[in-house]
Parts: C-alpha cells; structure tokens; sequence
C-alpha cells in the first residue's frame, strides 16, 4: 500500500506539472490584455508600457513561466493584476468559505442521498422508492439558478424568513450566518444528494439480489445487519468514486449559487478572473483545485482498499 | 391497498408539482404587471425629479437634528480593487467608493462646472501658463496630519510619477505659501483645471510614507466626512462618521456601507427586502419593474456629465476596409433608426445623440445634422461609393449587446449590407480597442463635454483606445489642438462646435447613437445623497441622511 500512495503522489506531481504548463499556454492564447483591463479607456501608451513592467509581462513567455513556477514552488502566487492583491491571501480569504459552504453541502447530500438510496432499495417498487426516485430525478433535472431566484423570491421577499445574499461567519454572527447559509447549502446540496441517491439505489439493488444476501438471510440474520454491514459495504464502491468526485467539487465551488447569493468564494474569484483576464489568480486557482482533486481521487483510491478488503493495490 | 397507494402517490405528485407551479406563477406575475405597466416608468422618473425638488425642501424643512444617525447601504455593481492609492485607480467607478473618504481640490455642480472642494478658488493665466489654488485651512487628514500646499503637490507628484493623462501637462510646482500651490504647464491646457481639479484625490502623504503603498491601497487616509473602517474585498466597504470633519455639522449619517453585488438581479431582490437603501442599476427590465412597484425613487443621470456613450465604428483606417469611404461610413448612419433603436431596446432609459454628449452639454453643437433614418439614402450612397450591391462584414459584439447587435444587423440588411455578428468576451473586444479590428464594433467614450480631454483619448494619433482602427483627420486634430489650446470657456466652446461638425457630419468618424442613463434606485427616505446628481461617478456622503 505504501509503495502505491507514494507512486500515485509522484504521478499526481506529474499531473500538476502538466497542469501548470496547460493552464499556462491556455491563459497566455485566450485574448485580451489585463493591463488594458486594468488602465481602462483613458491608457496612454507610456502607462500600458509602465504597468506592463512593472507585472514583467514584457519579459519572454518561457521567463514568465518558469518565474511563476518556481515563485509557487516557494509558496508565492504572485500579485493580482486587477485586485492588487497578494494572491495567495486573496485565496486565503475565499477558499475557506467556499468549502465550508460547499463542505456542509456536501454532508447533507451524503447523508441524507446514502439514507435514501438505502431505502428506496429496500423497499423497492413500493410508494416510499418512487417518492425518493421521483424527487431525485427532480433534483437532476431542475436548473439550480432557477431554484434559487424562487427560493429569494418565496422565502426572502414573500414571507421575509430568510436574507436575500451576504455570507457571515458563523463565529462572527451565529443567527446571520446560519440564515444565510441555508438558501445556498440547500441548493448546493440538491444535485450531489440526488445523484448519490440514485447511485446508492442501483448499487444497494444490485448488491441485495447477491446470493450471498439470501444466504444471510436464510441464516436468521436481521434485516438491519444485513442491509447496513453486508449490502452497503459491498455497495459502496461506485458510490465512493463519485463522492470523491464531488469532494473535488467542493474547492472550485458552485460560480452559480455564489453569484445569485453573493458569496465571496472561489467560484466568483474565478470568474471574475477569467472575465478580467487576470491570468495569475486563474493559474494559481487552477493549480489549487487540480491539486485537491488529483488528492482526492488519490484518497478514494486508497478508501477502495479499506471499504472492500479483497481489492490491494501492489 | 395498491389503489390507496396509486391515489396517495398522484396526489403527492400533482402537490409537488402545484407547489413548483404556483412559485414559477407567482414570478411570472410580477414581470408581467411590471412590463404591462410601462407608462409608469417615465412618470416615475418624472416624478423623481419633483421627488428630488421634494426631497430638497424636505430637507431645507427639517432640523438638523432630524438628520442625525443611521447607516446607509448602498450597492455599486464593480470591481473595485484599489480604496487608499488613487493615483493608480484606473477608472472612474472607484470614485463612488472612496467619494465617503477622499476628496479633491473640487468637483462638479449640476451644471457640470468645477465647485470648490478642498481647494476654495482657483486662478488660471494661459499667457503664463499657470494655475495656482488656494487651499482650505483647517482641512486635516484622518490621521490628524494637516492638508496643505505641500500635501497637495505630494499627491499631484504621485499621479505625475504614474503617467496619468490627467497631470501630463504639468511641468513643475511651487508652494507659495502653506495655503497656495502654483501648477506651472508645459504648455496651455485648457482641460487641465478640470483634469487636476475633480481626479486628484488627496491622502494622507505621512500615512503613505509610514505604510506603504500596498498598505495604502486598502486603508484610505483622507480628508473626506467618512472615515475607514472595514473592506471585505468584492463583499463590501465601510465608512464611519468623522467627528473631525472641517464642514460644520456634518456628515449627518454615523456610517456608510458600500456593498458590490455584482448580479443585478440579486441586488434589486435585496433592496425589495429592505437590506439595501439604494443601488445603481442598467438593466432596463429590472428599473421597470422597481418602478412599477411604487416603493423606490429613481434618480435619471441625464446631464452626461461622466457619462458614457454608446456608438458604431467601423475600422476607416484600413484602406481596404468599406468604411475607409466617407460615403460608406455615412451610409451607415443613415441605415440605422437611432431613435426606434433606443425606445425600443433601451425602453427609454437613454437619451439618443447625433454626436459626443447629450443635447444640452457643454459641447453639443445644435447644427451637427447627423443622420436622420434615411435607408434609400444609405442606399444612393453605398452605391456612389462603389457597393451598389452593399458589401459583407463583421460586428464584434458581447453577448450582453445581443439584442441591439441584432437589431442594428436586420437595419443594415435592409441596404445591403450583410453584417455577421460575431459574438465574443469582453477581454477581445478590450484587445480590439487597444490596435485595430476589422469590420464594426460599438464604439463606448465618455461622452463629457471637454472635447480635447476626452474625444482625444480616441482621436489623437499617440491615442491607445480605438485610436489604432480609426481614420485622424488632419484637420479634427488642429481643431482639437485648438481646443485644447483655448483661454477661455467661450473659446472652447465655439471650437468643441467645429469639432463636432467635423467628426461627425464631415467626416462621419463613428456613429454617435445613445448615452445610456444610468438610474439609482433608492428607497424614498433616503435623501441629498447627490447620486447621479452631478458627475456620474461622484456623490455628496456629507449631505446624505435618512429619514426615520
């Protein structure tokens, strides 16, 4: 097992180098100049010339990126050229509310999706399977954006229960915080619950048909120890894959629900990023999130390991 | 049992389904009480106006003491990136957010002419080629350090330091005394005064100098009647009252919180809730539906004072390019219904041009002809210019232009020009501005009235936007020249008239079309604010109260 972490670890560097290099090239073809960006309409030449010095845009390409590099090799991203800002602190400030929001998104929607699946095997073909089928199938097909304007609509500017936008640490203000939570976390955690419901329905349907269930079962065994220690172990497989997907998820944050709510996460830094061509923060962005994902990806392989013993890694 | 089941089953269904239903029907009926309800969108903008005068006698009627506390929210949709360090802001939008803690030597009145601000008058001599200021006195910065002669020239070196077009035209400076501070230029600029006056914005130079700039950048040491307090980078900013303030007795509000939703359609749900006071808001849709609601009053900016306006140009100084004929770039005007196109599109909320600035502004030259919607005669001359079958071309254009775009591409049809809108990101079309472009593209210019400052920025020669894709008429650059060379108002204005004549009805540079009217939209208790009052990118905080 360890030999197998530490060759993942050194493919997943490999990966990053090519991310690096991708992320790089792609950012320096799209077009657009951040300084004109940056001078708006009143630029005159002498000063386009004096910010572009001053960010070393005007040195060579392969200087500029291998600058870069080794500058995030020393854990520094650089300055934005828009926010003129400490990259790295920028991201500091952003990336901990993305994943704390997309975080308790992602425990409603494993808990609450698993449970559900479960059931909705369980007691498959009956009323309780369609209900959850049907509401998760609902979940997948509604447009999030459209959830969220209704949400506003019916539970901010109708009954008045809940705050329009805004995020507030739950340290600095319990009752506004959790307010402002709830609209997002919910819609956040629509797709993901949904998906991990129908996952866990056919990998639970699939497991429980097993001979192995009936002969639990003719052995006397409880339903509840059957289901929970023998179906739902042997089920989890594909339902950890696609929850390390969704881990992934979680640093690149939803663009959509922090746009409508107005959350200061990654999801808008990027895209106001990429809108104002800042490269240097899309880069560092880039590089975070494929480095949390090739990391977990890394992790469920390892949880593969653990969940069903008869898989080992040489 | 099945039976109880299948019938429990529906009805969950239909429920769930009436619930999402009734929730989509409760929206749909808001937009559609709020676009059946147009007419009311001018009476209340009418109204404004009568709201305003109302809301000035409110204020002259109540007592000082009525004025007294309370914190305004409002929400600017930008970026803002830079509070503390002006000499490196970039546009003029960060202006509203710092107008609460930095001010300058003046700013404009409703008649878009400079009033005193920190400085309490000013002389020029365009024989000697000076401009000197007297100060106020007993003006301090937040950090309890005195503003000055010395100061002032500190903070007009920086802007000098950074290249800002602004203070180009200064030579040297001399502090006369500790209250006047004499600007020597290189040559005579008749649009220095207004440059150095309303962009200079003054902070603390010992705040600066024990800081740092990149401290400076995010904490604002002014002299305004806020003082800082917090910034949540692109969430919000906040001002508490300075109890030092060198006006008497103001500003009334005891903070300011400036929010940057950038969604629009978030910001106008959160000032129907109450979490906002007021906001700037473009999109027409949504100004009407905060209209016909009746609970908001909505400020019109339509003196075009920082303004910008919205226009065609077609790359003329490509000679292969159609529009390098004056004919064709005439044509061009002539093919597009300008009026239908902002009643219909811009449903009123922008004031149609025929050339730089609204009717009625400094430089608006009532002579300028233009080009009254005439298709056959676009077509007569397209066809003298050689295209009697009309020609193909391109229109870059962003997706948020998708309708207009549309639009101005079935008018041109109509006299034979095929017109294919590519559609692309903002950061090509900024790529566009800074060289050339082939084909069309909107043309956006501050539509001000100083003519050499602001019409220069695109037809000079060294100019950067636009500069590279348009044609530079000899004769526009003398007059321009001229302007800027002009001793007094008078003169600049007789010469801004020739320049519009020339631009626009001689040599048809680009088509002038509309100047969108940015409206603000706020709740009716909050009053003397001055947003789009004077300059677009500039307010009165020390004047703002709310009333209980």
């Amino acid at each position: 097992m360890t030999s197998f972490i530490i060759q993942r670890l050194l493919q997943t560097i490999v990966v990053l180098f090519l991310v690096t290099i991708m992320v790089f090239t792609v950012m320096h073809m799209v077009p657009g100049n951040p300084i004109l960006v940056l001078l708006g309409p009143s630029a005159t030449k002498e000063q386009i010339a004096l910010y572009t010095a001053q960010f070393g845009l005007d040195k060579p390409v392969l200087v500029q990126y291998f600058s870069w590099v080794s500058n995030v090799l020393q854990g520094d991203f650089g300055e934005s050229i828009i926010f003129r800002q400490d990259i790295g602190e920028l991201i500091a400030t952003r990336l901990p509310i993305t994943v704390f929001v997309g975080g308790l998104a992602y425990i409603i929607s494993v808990v609450t999706g698993m449970t559900a699946g479960v059931i909705a095997a369980v007691k498959r073909g009956g009323f309780i399977d369609s209900l959850i089928t049907i509401t998760a199938n609902l979940g997948m097909a509604t447009p999030i954006f459209w959830l969220g304007i209704l949400g506003i609509y019916l539970f901010s500017l109708q009954l008045g229960w809940l705050p329009v936008q805004g995020f507030t640490w739950l340290t600095v203000d319990l009752s506004k915080g959790i307010k402002q939570l709830i609209m997002p976390v919910l819609l956040l955690s629509t797709v993901p619950l949904a998906m991990i419901t129908r996952q866990t329905r056919s990998a639970m349907l699939e497991v429980i048909q097993q001979d192995y269930i009936r002969t639990g079962r003719s052995k006397g065994l409880k339903e509840k120890v059957i289901i929970i220690k023998h179906a739902l172990r042997n089920a989890l497989i594909p339902v950890i894959t696609l929850l390390g997907i969704q881990l992934g998820n979680l640093v690149g944050g939803s663009v959509l629900v922090e746009q409508v709510f107005n959350i200061p996460g990654m999801g808008t830094l990027l895209v106001q990023s990429m809108l104002q061509k800042d490269f240097l923060i899309v880069q560092s962005c880039v590089l975070i999130i494929a480095t949390v994902v090739a990391l977990c990806n890394l992790a469920v392989d390892i949880a593969y390991g653990f969940i069903d013993p008869r898989i080992r890694y040489k | 049992m099945f039976k109880y089941k299948k019938v429990l089953f529906s009805t969950f269904l239909l429920s769930f389904l009436g619930f999402f239903i009734i929730l989509a029907g409760c929206s749909s009926n808001s937009s559609t009480e709020n676009t059946t309800d147009s007419d009311n969108s001018t009476e209340n903008i009418s109204d404004d106006s009568s709201n305003n005068s109302s809301n000035s006698s409110n204020s002259s009627e109540s007592t000082s003491s009525d004025k007294y506390g309370g914190t305004l929210n409002i929400n600017i949709a930008s970026g803002m990136t830079n509070l503390g360090f002006p000499a490196e802001q970039t546009s003029s939008v960060p202006r509203l957010f710092v107008d609460p803690v930095l001010q300058s030597l003046a700013r404009y009145d409703k008649e878009g002419k400079l009033s005193p601000l920190l400085a309490t008058s000013w002389e020029t001599d365009a024989e000697a080629m000076t401009i000197t200021y007297e100060l106020r006195e007993g003006v301090q910065f937040h950090d309890g350090t005195d503003f000055n002669a010395e100061t002032a020239k500190w903070n007009i070196e920086k802007y000098i330091e950074v290249q800002r077009p602004e203070t180009a035209s200064i030579d040297s400076m001399e502090v006369l005394d500790d209250h006047t501070l004499k600007l020597n230029l290189k040559e005579w600029n008749s649009s220095a005064l207004d440059s150095i006056s309303f962009f200079v914005q003054m902070i603390s130079p010992t705040a600066y100098e024990e800081n740092g700039k990149e401290w400076a950048i995010g904490n604002p040491v002014g002299t305004g009647p806020f003082v800082f307090d917090n910034w949540e980078r692109s969430v919000s900013i906040s001002y508490v009252r300075n109890e030092d303030y060198w006006e008497e007795g103001k500003p009334y509000l005891d903070k300011i919180v400036m929010s940057q939703m950038m969604d629009e359609m978030t910001a106008v749900s959160s000032l129907r809730a109450g979490e906002i006071d007021g906001m700037d808001i473009d999109d027409s849709n949504l100004i009407k539906e905060l209209d016909a609601s009746g609970n908001f009053n909505l400020v019109l900016h339509d003196n075009g004072i920082g303004s910008v306006g919205q226009g065609l140009i077609g790359n003329s100084s490509d000679p292969d390019s159609p529009f390098s004929n004056v004919k064709v770039r005439k044509a061009l005007g002539y093919a597009i219904d300008v009026e239908a196109l902002n009643k219909t599109i811009n449903q009123g909320y922008a004031v149609a041009t025929n050339q730089w600035g609204v009717p009625g502004s400094f430089a608006y030259n009532p002579d300028v002809k233009g080009y009254p919607y005439n298709p056959e005669k676009a077509k007569e001359l397209l066809k003298e210019a050689g295209y009697p079958n009309g020609f193909s071309t391109k229109f870059y254009s962003e997706p948020k232009h998708a309708n207009t775009s549309a639009a101005i591409q079935n008018y041109l049809a109509q006299v034979g020009i095929d017109v294919e809108v590519v559609t692309t990101d903002s950061a090509k079309i900024q790529e566009f501005y800074g060289s050339t472009w082939d084909g069309l593209i909107y043309w956006w210019h501050t539509a001000q009235g100083d003519l050499p400052l602001y019409m220069g920025r695109h037809l000079n020669r060294d100019a950067v936007f636009y500069a590279g894709g348009m044609i530079h008429p000899e004769k526009v650059l003398n007059l321009l020249n001229e302007a800027k060379l002009a001793k007094d108002r008078d003169e600049k204005q007789r010469i801004s008239y020739e320049i519009q004549k020339s631009v626009f009805d001689e040599y048809a540079i680009g088509l002038p079309m509309f100047i969108p009217s940015a409206v603000f939209a706020k709740n009716p208790n909050v009053h003397d604010d001055g947003f789009h009052k004077t300059n677009l990118s500039s307010w009165t905080p020390e004047n703002a109260w709310i009333e209980e």
